[in-house]
């Protein structure tokens, strides 16, 4: 997939509550109060919650507005940005992007909006309530770059890494410590594939949380990534964390020249190698199961097919499918930013509904796509009760690979 | 003094307090901003006098109950209720016109039943279509309630304005898929109005039939909190076909013509005229490609069963043909008629005078008109929105015409006719706000003249709309015994007063 | 009639003079705007699957398929 450019340059003037909103952004803000009927709203998943509509699209930009002419401060309305999942569902749905988009080259940017408000808001003295778990977040993700080396390759302790870096994978500080058994899993199917790759052990910060926090900052580690790149000679880059992927796919291209340097998601690359390889799992896993599109895929960068293709790819195993398109207003609860460190609760709740939606068709297991997605679902599975075990993609294509099934991950940190 | 000039309680520090005690702390919002985007609906407003239509507070409640305590408290405190749904009704019945407490239903999204047996459903009026239709989809049953709001719209807002639907033509409107309702009075009374006496029943010969009454009354009488609805089988197949017509009388006469035909199947039928068509292709993909002798486009859809809509769609080529009508093929029947409810919302669709893009929000003017009455009603709304776009440059613009069928179950006589008119919304002033009303006016004037109602699916009960409504277009004694009505029911005057001119049923 | 527009990589586009003064565009490219169509493409897709389970096709004598 070619990287996708899609930039605003006035929202780098930062609003202040000390100055008016600049005539760029009130028109930034009716574009989307403009059209009334609230497509973002209903299709939000924190809205399908709350039921409250000032958490939503619609709400953000209203209150701008709101604001521009005279009615609130801009500082009331921090509260209102931190409920939004940073999912894109709001922004793809947007007749202004959806519908006409492409015509007018230009299109709604809810997500930069939201960070952009949060950032401005804590440039400008505000605080946000919760965000110490944010910062605790973020301050233990420095601490991983500042330490780097060891902990960063510590997931393929005992695999086999035989290649340079032209392939290089791409494991951020969370798939590296909590979400291991997709990098390593992976990195054995594509030893069993007989693919050689590397593993690029500075990865730096890429939480998209920073970007709500210090835009800067997030932007200092991406350079320096994109400079690493092309030191090393990196060629094509497999991405396990599709929040790194929309990332290195939307935000890297607005600052960085990333020519030369393909970018790929993991299940891409694997089904890519599988089909030039001629290579078919060789197990069979019988048995259906529902698939839930991570929002950073399914609407960001509206990739839906991969991971479906490579369970097509597995003997014997079935996806009960809810199309893509109807999974715009899923999301597990996570979101892709800081959404569940603040509202544990709401999270939690979206979490159950989606994967109340997949016990509904009647299966046992939800794949996902995402570490952030499985981390979610288990802590829902466990706290909620209900009986879908949420499984990674790859974790089933290894399997069917022969790959031995690993439940424990090596301790990491 | 008289209900409606006397002073309204305010929404004090005590008030709001109450309101916690009964909802829950979280479910009574006083900021500001969350007041403020409660202002308006979905027609372009007076942004320019925003805080005179910001509630005092909103209040989220989760059930009947959450409503009577509220309803209660404000009858009690004489304090002005606005209801508010999904606030998509181009008629701003969710508008507070006098501020107050706007009850904001949307938590009151429950599914309560689904009765297959009896085909229909009992759910909470917070809730919306497409959510509905995704749980009844693995059923294979459908709600067919098609509107341009279809994503966001919900129930409480479309019995509020008594809602139209794009293909009503096969599965009726809102009055007709509407079973029954529960409804809360002003004084806290609940009561359930249906056919007769019952929930499900959908044609009884039992008393006044009062579901009418407390349907299409936009939150003046009452705040409706639960409905049983009508279920349809979900349909084996669509069709949407479009033709291109260079004049408007083969236009006309083939609409006449698959209308009158007696189809079964037949969803809606269509006219989008010259203007539409030039509207269109500034920036329509669908619309773009369109050879220049394409002047008008008529459309027929058809849902139901396949084994009877493929031979009706072989007569609706052969009619639409017969009047010299061009097939514009399946994609643009697939492409345009799947834009149906987003056409619209893209907001750079105006132009100024010298064709730079421009923000400008939509407004649809809709009429009740019978078949008759069309070809002068369109070129008089024509003619109308034209001499204000040359009196106002660049702040309102003529975005062409649409007539829908708008009979239920059956295509002929009554029709839609609507001229959706852009606006400069964000440049409105006091004197361009009195333009537009004077414009809305003489469109709903012209209306009348014909015999013809100023609404058929958002309401007449905005300014501009209300008194050509109430006082011309029902003078014959029906809005006499609307005030009658609304004094019994409402004595103090708190349902959304300031709509449909029915402060005047308080003039003694 | 038709506004003058411009036809880019397969897809249309209003012409840039048309915004420049009141409202602008933003920096977009075509993967961008690729993104957009087949977004637009799975909503449309989902509209009709919504409302009926399969879109009629029109007679065969009606319309030729295009090669």
């Amino acid at each position: 997939m070619p990287y996708q450019l899609s930039k605003k340059d006035f929202y780098a003037e930062p609003l202040s509550k000390a100055k008016p909103i600049d005539e760029e952004f009130v028109k930034e803000a009716y574009l989307v109060f403009a059209c009334r009927h609230k497509f973002c709203r209903d299709i939000c998943p924190n809205f399908d919650i709350t039921r409250n509509e000032a958490h939503s699209s619609y709400g953000f930009h209203t209150s701008i507005l709101a604001v521009s002419r005279g009615v609130g401060q801009l500082d009331e309305l921090i509260d209102n940005f931190t409920y939004c999942l940073e999912c894109g569902a709001c922004e793809l749905r947007c007749p202004n992007t959806c519908m006409g988009g492409d015509f007018y080259r230009r299109s709604t940017t809810t997500v930069d909006l939201v960070r952009k408000i949060r950032r401005d808001h804590m440039a400008d003295g505000g605080e946000i309530k919760n965000w110490s778990a944010v910062k605790e977040y973020l301050d233990e993700h420095r601490g991983f770059v500042a330490t780097q080396g060891d902990l960063v390759t510590k997931w393929a302790e005992g695999i086999k890494v035989a290649g340079d870096l032209k392939t290089a994978l791409f494991v951020d500080f969370f798939t590296a410590t909590q979400g291991t058994e997709v990098p390593r899993l992976a990195a054995q199917v594509l030893n069993k594939l007989g693919v050689k790759y590397g593993i690029y052990t500075t990865p730096g910060v890429t939480a998209p949380e920073l970007l709500s926090e210090n835009d800067d900052e997030w932007k200092k580690y991406a350079g320096e990534n994109v400079a690493n790149f092309k030191k090393l000679g990196v060629q094509t880059l497999v991405v396990m964390n599709p929040h790194d992927y929309a990332l290195l796919i939307r935000e890297y291209p607005k600052w960085f020249d990333m020519d030369g340097i393909e970018t790929v998601f993991i299940t891409d690359f694997i089904l890519k190698k599988m089909k030039e390889k001629g290579v078919t799992p060789p197990k069979a896993i019988e048995g259906k199961f529902a698939y839930h599109d991570p929002c950073t895929l399914n609407t960001l960068v509206v990739e839906a097919e991969s991971p479906r293709d490579l369970v097509g790819m597995v003997p014997g195993a079935e996806i009960v499918d809810v199309p893509p398109g109807n999974q715009w207003r899923y999301c597990c609860g996570n979101g892709n930013g800081p959404y569940r460190k603040l509202h544990e609760d709401i999270a939690y709740r979206i979490g159950q509904k989606r994967l109340r939606a997949a016990a509904d068709l009647g299966v046992d297991t939800i794949l996902v796509a995402c570490p952030h997605c499985k981390d979610q679902f288990t802590d829902v599975k466990q706290k909620a009760g209900l009986p879908v075990e949420p499984v990674h993609v790859i974790e089933l294509v290894a399997k069917a690979m022969g790959i031995e099934w690993e439940t424990t991950s090596p301790t990491i940190g | 003094m008289t209900a409606a000039t006397s002073t309204y309680g305010a929404v004090t520090d005590e008030v709001v307090a109450e309101l916690k005690r009964l909802l829950g702390d979280e479910n009574v919002l006083t900021d500001m901003h969350e007041r403020a985007m409660r202002a308006f609906s979905c027609a372009p407003a007076p942004l320019h006098r925003w805080k005179d239509q910001t509630p005092d507070v909103v209040v989220l409640p989760g059930s009947t109950e959450d409503v009577v305590g509220v309803l209660k408290l404000a009858n009690e405190r004489r304090i002005p209720v606005t209801p508010r749904a999904g606030a998509s009704g181009l008629a701003d019945g969710a508008m507070p016109l006098r501020k107050g407490i706007c009850v904001d239903i949307k938590r009151m999204n429950e599914i309560f039943e689904i009765d297959e047996d009896n085909m229909c459903a009992t759910v909470g009026t917070g809730i919306n279509m497409l959510k509905l239709n995704e749980v009844l989809e693995p059923l294979g049953k459908i709600y067919p309630d098609d509107l341009a709001g279809y994503a966001n719209a919900m129930l409480g807002g479309r019995i509020g304005c008594g809602g139209w639907t794009l293909i009503g033509g096969k599965f009726g409107h809102i009055p007709d898929t509407v079973i029954s309702m529960e409804c809360v009075l002003p004084d806290g009374q609940v009561i359930w109005v249906g056919g007769g006496g019952t929930k499900k029943i959908r044609k009884s010969s039992s008393g006044y039939r009062l579901k009418d009454l407390f349907m299409q009354h936009q939150g003046t009488l009452c705040i409706a909190t639960k409905a049983v609805i009508e279920l349809y089988p979900k349909s084996e197949v669509e069709f949407a076909g479009y033709f291109a017509f260079d004049n408007w009388d083969d236009a006309y006469a083939a609409l006449y013509d698959v209308t009158t035909r007696g189809f079964g199947n037949l969803s809606s039928a269509m006219i989008f005229d010259d203007k539409k068509i030039d509207f269109l292709r500034r920036d329509d993909e669908a619309f773009i490609p369109l050879p220049k002798e394409v002047k008008f486009v008529d459309l027929f859809t058809m849902y139901g069963l396949k084994c009877e809509v493929e031979p009706a769609v072989r007569e609706g080529f052969r009619i639409m043909k017969k009047h010299g009508g061009r097939y514009l093929g399946p994609e643009q029947g697939e492409g345009d008629w799947a834009s149906r409810h987003d056409r619209y919302h893209l907001s750079y669709h105006g132009r100024t005078p010298d064709g730079q893009a421009t923000l400008m929000s939509w407004h649809c003017e809709d009429t009740a008109a019978y078949h008759t009455a069309l070809p002068i009603l369109r070129e008089q709304y024509h003619e109308i929105v034209g001499r204000y776009m040359t009196e106002y440059p660049g702040v309102f613009d003529d975005w062409g015409i649409f007539i829908y069928t708008s009979n239920p179950f059956k295509g002929w006589g009554d029709y839609l006719i609507e001229i959706d008119v852009g606006i400069a919304e964000l440049q409105y002033n006091d004197e361009t706000w009195d333009a537009w009303i004077r414009m809305k006016r003489e469109i709903a004037e012209a209306a009348v003249a014909q015999e013809c109602s100023v609404s058929i699916c958002h309401g007449s009960c905005r300014e501009g709309d209300d008194d050509v409504a109430m006082h011309k277009e029902m003078k014959n004694g029906t809005f006499d015994i609307m005030k009658k009505i609304k004094r019994m029911i409402d004595p103090n005057n708190i349902m959304n007063p300031g709509k449909y001119c029915l402060d005047e049923a308080y003039d003694d | 009639m038709a506004e003058e527009i411009i036809y880019k990589y397969g897809h249309i586009e209003i012409l840039p003079t048309r915004m420049q003064e009141y409202i602008k565009q933003q920096e977009m490219n075509e993967a961008e705007r690729e993104r957009i169509v087949k977004a637009r493409n799975i909503h449309l897709d989902w509209y009709h699957r919504h409302f009926a389970y399969e879109v009629l096709k029109p007679p065969a004598e009606e319309w030729e398929p295009k090669a």
